[in-house]
């Protein structure tokens, strides 16, 4: 089963280190990436693309050269990386951009600097179990990391192996 | 050159009364009566003998307008002598006086049949209408010269607005100014003493770490922990692709470690790494093999404490640029090093700029007597021009440097599109923008620029736009060093 990775993208390395560091107990099912510009991110994206599959993205706003809205436009167009869910962690942002992130991106949540562990966290499950259960049919190895109410409810939809 | 012979008024007047054809009257008038009122239909003319006679004539705009004065010896009613027709202005009497009234037809009859009658009224007819039109003639200058008059009266008005815009203008931004800077006072405080507590408490953490990390363990492990904490704090961030490499070398190399470890260990200086695993690696029992674990923890304490304290030297560095930007001695005039001011905007202006490259070359220069924080607004409002005649990207380069003798240049170029020469005049009037038609969500005031050249201005320096050789705008803003 090709692995499903969680791509962080911030530009300023403390910050960085802080998301993948919150991050980490995903880490047991979900590999963490990161990148510090678009264009390393692209990069990466290529990369995971040829391991495995992109299921998260937690972008920053304001980045070195192309931002981050414009980088979630051009994953959501990608049809390889349309369905991956995607975060949007900024510290400010006008409105317009929002409004462009959530029409052209479909950006699937907004997270403000500074954020709390136990948001990102939920924010976090919420998006993976959402992209779990979108793209996988075995949804048991989920159950401990992941939003077990949702997972489990699919699962008693399932038909058992012995129906079949 | 023929002239005609008048006589005197009197004997006419005689000679007139004495002609019992003529029908004539002799009607004496009070100061301020009405004889004659526009607009109405008169049967007689009269010939004036005694007093003044005011002609009135009502504008549309329904005052009345004096447009002449009859004397002795004119004739009141002339203008409807021929046609009949209602008469065109008012006359009211300014004093008492006389005249001798005739029937109109009669006077015409006269006129024509009677070579006496012709005699005596012809030439004063002629004289009155010849005065009559010298008045026309002197009205039409004095309308020439009160619409000139107007017309300079209504520059000048023009040039006052202006300036009172200007000014007002400049009030605002004072007003902004000193707000703001009663604002980052306070923020200021509020923010340094936590600040500080901060910084304290990182730095007495690490001692703190020492003396615990020197009980818990076993002697012959305490100089790896203690190394630990040190790499952790001392550590420089790996940029992320080497980070990512060197994470991929360590999950082939140990792939039963979890990756949030190994990610740590990645960030470990290769040499210190080598030790660590030797250490582990040559006698792996499970005491190294915890040691190991913990190791990484300690190394983890020790980034922290770098992050905290590479944190709070940000905070205050972004406090001391908010307070060195908007300094509460506003008012006052300053000897200051301009780079000061223009590191201050640059730092604040910081997450404006990540979406460029920004060249920054700012070369030793003599200190400017200047009101410091009106010439950060300058430099704030030259930079945000810039940016957004970018857009999306570009290159921005601020730079200064010493001029002419007694003088300093700053320069902010960008590469945007420039500026037209027909619009180089017009973007510093107030109330010039681009950014209505290109941003109609987020219009400007198009006070950038001219607020800019008024503080300029004040400081008795120029400021000036050129493009630059390889595209793009050049703001150059020159200074004299004895300023205000």
């Amino acid at each position: 089963m090709k692995p499903i990775f969680i791509l962080c993208i911030e530009d300023e390395p403390e910050v960085l280190e802080a998301v993948v560091r919150d991050l980490a107990p995903f880490e047991a099912r979900f590999p963490i990436e990161s990148a510090s510009s678009v264009a390393e991110a692209r990069e990466v994206v290529q990369d995971i693309l040829s391991r495995g599959r992109l299921g998260l993205v937690i972008c920053d706003h304001i980045l070195p050269g192309e931002d981050g809205v414009s980088f979630l436009v051009s994953l959501h167009r990608d049809p390889r990386t349309a369905g991956t869910r995607k975060v949007l962690l900024t510290a400010q942002a006008g409105l317009s951009d929002t409004v462009k992130a959530v029409n052209q991106a479909d950006l699937n949540h907004y997270l403000a600097k500074p954020w709390r562990r136990e948001e990102l966290h939920a924010v976090v499950r919420a998006q993976l179990t959402e992209f779990v259960l979108q793209h996988e049919t075995d949804l048991y190895p989920y159950l401990t990391l992941l939003d077990a109410a949702r997972l489990g409810e699919r699962i008693r939809q399932q038909p058992l192996p012995a129906d079949e | 050159m023929v002239t005609i012979p008048i006589r005197p008024l009197e004997k006419i007047r005689d000679a007139l009364a004495s002609m019992p054809e003529t029908q004539s009257e002799d009607v004496s008038f009070a100061a301020g009566e009405i004889l004659m009122r526009e607009g109405e239909k008169y049967d007689w003319i009269a010939l004036l003998i005694q007093g003044e006679i005011e002609l009135l004539k009502q504008a549309q705009d329904g005052g009345e307008y004096p447009v002449g004065t009859l004397r002795p010896g004119q004739f009141l009613g002339v203008l409807m002598l021929s046609s009949g027709a209602t008469s065109f202005l008012t006359s009211r009497a300014r004093t008492a006086g006389r005249m001798l009234r005739m029937p109109r037809d009669t006077f015409l009859l006269l006129l024509y049949n009677l070579p006496g009658f012709n005699q005596m009224v012809g030439p004063l007819l002629l004289g009155n209408l010849v005065s009559r039109y010298r008045r026309v003639v002197e009205l039409h200058v004095q309308v020439a010269e009160l619409t000139r008059d107007l017309a300079a009266e209504k520059r000048q008005l023009q040039a006052t607005i202006a300036e009172l815009e200007a000014t007002r203008n400049q009030l605002i931004q004072q007003e902004k100014m000193a707000t703001l800077g009663q604002l980052v006072a306070g923020i200021a405080h509020e923010i340094n003493n936590p600040v500080a507590s901060l910084s304290r408490a990182a730095d007495s953490i690490e001692p703190g770490l020492r003396t615990w990390l020197a009980w818990s363990p076993g002697p012959p492990d305490t100089g790896l922990l203690a190394r630990a904490l040190e790499e952790g704090i001392n550590r420089q961030p790996l940029q992320t692709e080497i980070q990512r490499q060197r994470l991929a070398e360590l999950a082939i190399r140990f792939p039963d470690l979890p990756r949030p470890l190994l990610r740590t260990l990645a960030q470990v200086e290769p040499a210190v790494f080598e030790d660590l695993v030797f250490y582990v690696v040559s006698h792996p029992t499970v005491e190294r093999k915890d040691l190991l674990r913990r190791w990484v923890e300690v190394f983890e304490v020790g980034t922290l404490v770098r992050t905290i304290r590479l944190a709070a030297a940000r905070i205050s560095g972004i406090v001391r640029s908010l307070k060195g930007y908007s300094r509460q001695d506003k008012a006052l005039v300053d000897e200051v090093d301009l780079r000061e001011g223009l590191r201050d905007t640059l730092v604040l202006l910081g997450y404006a700029l990540k979406k460029y490259e920004v060249q920054v070359d700012l070369r030793d220069i003599p200190r400017v007597r200047c009101r410091p924080s009106e010439l950060n607004q300058v430099w704030t409002n030259l930079i945000t021009n810039a940016c957004q005649a970018m857009g999306e990207s570009g290159v921005l380069r601020v730079a200064c440097g010493p001029g002419e003798p007694g003088w300093v240049w700053v320069r902010i170029q960008d590469s945007g599109p420039g500026v037209p020469l027909e619009l180089r005049e017009q973007i510093f009037e107030s109330g010039f923008s681009t950014k209505r038609a290109a941003a109609p969500e987020a219009p400007g005031l198009g006070l950038g620029l001219a607020i800019a050249r008024d503080i300029v201005e004040q400081h008795r320096g120029r400021i000036e736009v050129s493009d630059a050789p390889e595209g793009g705008a050049v703001f150059t803003v020159l200074l004299p060093v004895a300023g205000q």
